[in-house]
């Protein structure tokens, strides 16, 4: 039996955000993440079953075929993209690890390099950018982003050990 | 590596990756703390990276065109076809079998079918069989007498196409055995009436004769000849 249209609509108006929201995660670029994300709607539509679960089973969808993509990817492109070089297991959570970053960002970081990793993380700005927004210098930038990486890095190694 | 020379590939693998040589990148490859620092920075893009509030009217409308109904595929509906026309085949064979069955009860081809023969054909057949000539009632003349003529005149008058009854064997025979049955039936009735004619004349023949004083027997001879032609 397949969704009918109304009944698509709203599970699509329901699923898509925390699909796209995983799908960036992952693949850190906005058009690539909704080409994934469009491709598990569009598969599980033309799908002859309705799943059980569809939340859980288009954030699965959307992960393994982000994955996929990232395998795909030559170590040059995963660098200019930021992407993982090592695939994480299938069980493992993104949102939680992502809320982790962020908690462990605000705890361990000074107010100086929370600034300099909004410019460079969520802004997206260059450390040319990134030093002429904040008012310092590229060599600044690039002593607070390195110091908040090790932090962090340190951070997670003991955490994990 | 010393520790410049990593901040120096980690500032170059942050802000500017497209200029990373090939060495450089299998130095961070090697490297454990260089690869550690990548990760890390790759968490933080994730976490980081925009996610903004999403127009769901605009996104659905975006994704709407993509998708449609897969039409049924030809050979689903060829089979479906193929399955309603064989139903209603068989159906209508049983029907029509079962329809035969109630309201046609056919005579039973493989019974015993009896024949009636009336009594003046049987004297026909004797006449043929014992090639006699029917004797006078005072049996001193070999031409019949005007009772034998008009026995057979009479026959001939009454002589109609009657469904003739054979006795079949047992088993059942198809329908083209039947009506081959029933062809041979009627053939046989033709050849008898033929020759009950061919009698009735022959009578007639010499009754003339018996009137007349002359009696030609060439004549004779050359009416049995043209006969027997026939």
């Amino acid at each position: 039996m397949q969704y009918s249209t109304t009944e698509f609509e709203t599970l699509y108006i329901k699923c898509f955000p925390p699909a796209m929201r995983l799908a960036m995660s992952l693949l850190h670029e906005e058009d690539e993440a909704r080409d994934v994300v469009h491709e598990v709607f569009l598969k599980l539509w033309e799908a002859d079953v309705k799943v059980d679960n569809p939340s859980a089973y288009i954030l699965r969808a959307v992960r393994n075929t982000s994955l996929s993509r990232i395998r795909k990817l030559d170590v040059r492109e995963k660098v200019r993209l930021k992407l993982m070089w090592e695939i994480l297991p299938d069980d493992f959570d993104y949102e939680c690890r992502n809320e982790e970053v962020k908690t462990a960002v605000e705890r361990l970081l000074t107010s100086r390099e929370q600034q300099v990793v909004e410019k460079i993380y969520t802004d997206g700005l260059s450390y040319k950018d990134a030093a002429a927004s904040l008012g310092v210098s590229v060599a600044a930038v690039n002593k607070n982003i390195v110091g908040a990486l090790k932090k962090l890095r340190t951070h997670f190694k003991t955490g994990k050990s | 590596m010393t520790e410049e020379q990593k901040d120096i590939l980690i500032a170059k693998m942050l802000d500017e990756p497209s200029s990373l040589s090939d060495k450089e990148l299998e130095s961070i490859l090697i490297d454990e703390e260089l690869r550690d620092i990548y990760e890390m920075s790759s968490a933080l893009s994730g976490a980081y990276i925009d996610k903004p509030d999403f127009d769901m009217a605009d996104e659905w409308n975006r994704f709407r065109p993509k998708i449609r109904r897969k039409p049924i595929p030809m050979r689903w509906v060829m089979r479906i076809a193929a399955i309603f026309l064989g139903v209603v085949f068989v159906g209508g064979i049983m029907v029509r079998i079962t329809d035969k069955v109630l309201n046609e009860p056919q005579p039973k081809i493989a019974k015993v079918l009896k024949i009636k023969k009336s009594a003046e054909i049987k004297s026909v057949e004797k006449y043929i069989k014992s090639d006699e000539i029917p004797q006078k009632e005072d049996s001193k003349s070999p031409i019949p007498s005007n009772n034998a003529v008009s026995s057979c005149q009479h026959s001939l008058k009454t002589k109609t196409f009657k469904t003739r009854q054979i006795e079949m064997p047992e088993e059942n025979i198809d329908i083209d055995e039947y009506l081959r049955i029933q062809q041979a039936r009627i053939d046989n009735d033709l050849a008898m009436m033929a020759a009950e004619s061919y009698i009735y004349e022959y009578n007639e023949f010499l009754q003339d004769l018996d009137d007349t004083d002359s009696f030609d027997t060439t004549e004779l001879d050359n009416a049995l000849r043209q006969v027997t032609i026939q």
